[in-house]
């Protein structure tokens, strides 16, 4: 299992490269484009998985929150709701197709979907854990994202996955504490 | 390792249980009314309380089992209007505490509960992974738990994308002008101990080409279509049949070229688009079309659209047309969702 742990900081000094990719990317949410922004960073490090589980431990309640405040009225906003969504312009910057499942199971939707991911290996190889975390908070806006790599070539620990909360989960990976 | 269907049911504008939505297809009556088919619901009542509340009632048709259990609750959470006014951002995803609700009031202990929440294909993807869960021995049997409220906030959103029909919706209709918003629930229950049905195969797959549509091509489901299918036919189709002009075409096109002379039908013109629960519906559609061997048209098209090539079973026939269906023993069922998602599954008769 390969971890990354990732904070974007809003606002960012240009757009991210690349972003011409994504029809009218500059209307993106904040977590979608945090996405976008994350794989202009890692992309030369990364390469494409057999399938994706999304696992944001608060799913998409930043954008349907923003969604009600608009009023209900913006079809932008609305589009963001469905937290699936977040993750096809990182897909449309990838160029990638394939399977994915969006999971949430509060307060373990991370070790969750690294159990489910476990058992997904063996038929797409590689998996991605794929999770947005943060957001507003006070004067910052900044979201952690976090991705867990598993692929079936590695020997397996055959530890069984630790059902940790999320708060825990991501405390240990920022602070390079997280282990299979 | 074949997986098998056991039981199912459902709640939907057309009444409780399973013989009040295939009997209200059959009779071609549709319960979408400006654009919306609702399920009567006392207005005080929070909305994860009435989730909960069609999930019991179609669990009480379910007949109980011993083993490992699993459950995925399948939803879009299309009500979380009271939910917004009453918690705040950092609180909990609204899924999980309707599933944890769900178990405690059904009195259920599964060995393993997620939530799965791909847009309109969400039944599609609770389906994927209960197959996969019965592959890899997580447990015996799995209850897919797909539940769905319409409220304010998915009703103005979908009007916000001008999505929304005036009327009821006519899939596959030059006049198509949308679809028709729905609400409900329905229970799969699946095993690998054999039964009548076998659910054949599950795909999934997310194009990465837009946030509201599909590829021009219909890329995405031509790839889940043939995988499906694996290189055989299929004796029907339940199409996602939206009644928007984009997922109608796309359909038609993928069907022209992988199955045109297959006959198609859908559901959502006669109980609305129930989101998350939508891929569930129409599999309990193909599972009482091959058990009776009988299918339901889409009652509402009058007119098919010109354009579309594919074989729309219509209440209407016009001259030279037929519903030739000698049998119904395999049947391909399609979604589509926000995102680039795409799915398709194969339900056949066990013989």
């Amino acid at each position: 299992v390969r971890v990354l742990y990732d904070r974007i900081k809003f606002p960012i000094e240009h757009p991210p490269e690349g972003a011409e990719k994504i029809d009218r990317w500059y209307q993106l949410d904040p977590p979608a484009l945090s996405l976008v922004e994350w794989w202009a960073r890692r992309h030369s490090e990364l390469t494409p998985p057999g399938g994706v589980i999304l696992a944001s431990p608060l799913g998409s309640n930043e954008s349907d929150f923003a969604f009600v405040k608009s009023g209900f009225l913006s079809p932008q906003k609305f589009v963001h709701t469905l937290s699936s969504v977040r993750a096809t312009p990182l897909f449309q910057m990838m160029g990638w197709s394939g399977p994915v499942l969006c999971l949430q199971r509060d307060p373990f939707t991370i070790s969750s979907a690294l159990l489910e991911a476990e058992l997904l290996t063996s038929e797409w190889k590689k998996v991605w854990v794929l999770g947005v975390d943060g957001g507003e908070n006070g004067e910052t806006v900044a979201y952690g994202i976090v991705l867990f790599e598993l692929t079936c070539e590695e020997k397996r620990s055959g530890k069984n996955i630790e059902m940790l909360n999320d708060r825990e989960l991501l405390k240990r990976v920022k602070e390079g504490q997280w282990n299979d | 390792m074949p997986i098998y269907l056991q039981s199912y049911s459902c709640t939907t504008a057309a009444g409780r249980g399973t013989e009040a939505f295939f009997g209200g297809l059959l009779r071609g009556r549709s319960f979408v009314r400006d654009g919306v088919a609702r399920i009567p619901v006392e207005t005080n009542i929070a909305s994860s309380d009435v989730l909960v509340g069609w999930l019991t009632d179609c669990l009480s048709f379910i007949p109980p089992h011993s083993g490992r259990l699993g459950v995925i609750f399948s939803s879009t959470k299309g009500c979380i209007e009271d939910w917004i006014h009453s918690h705040s951002v950092n609180h909990s995803d609204p899924l999980t505490p309707v599933l944890d609700l769900f178990l405690r009031k059904s009195g259920l202990s599964p060995v393993r509960a997620s939530c799965v929440s791909t847009a309109c294909t969400s039944s599609h993807s609770a389906l994927y992974l209960a197959t996969r869960w019965l592959k890899g021995g997580v447990c015996d049997r799995v209850l897919i738990c797909a539940a769905d409220r319409m409220g304010r906030f998915v009703e103005r959103g979908f009007r916000s994308l001008q999505a929304v029909c005036l009327d009821s919706p006519i899939p596959f209709s030059e006049a198509r002008d949308g679809l028709g918003l729905g609400e409900g629930a329905a229970i799969v229950e699946l095993s690998c101990e054999p039964s009548a049905l076998e659910l054949e195969s599950v795909e999934i797959v997310t194009e990465g080409v837009s946030l509201t549509r599909p590829s021009p091509e219909g890329k995405g489901l031509k790839k889940v279509f043939s995988v499906a299918m694996a290189g055989r036919s299929a004796d029907l189709i339940i199409a996602h049949a939206t009644g928007t002009k984009t997922n109608d075409a796309i359909e038609d096109r993928v069907i022209q070229e992988l199955a045109p002379s297959t006959p198609v039908t859908g559901t959502k013109w006669c109980v609305g688009h129930t989101m998350g629960v939508s891929g569930a519906l129409d599999l309990i559609g193909a599972a009482e079309s091959i058990i009776h061997q009988e299918t339901f048209p889409i009652a509402t098209l009058l007119r098919k659209d010109p354009s579309i090539q594919s074989c729309i079973l219509t209440s209407i026939l016009t001259s030279g047309e037929t519903h030739n269906i000698s049998k119904i023993d395999r049947v391909l069922v399609s979604s589509l969702g926000f995102g680039g998602m795409n799915a398709a599954m194969v339900l056949r008769k066990n013989t």
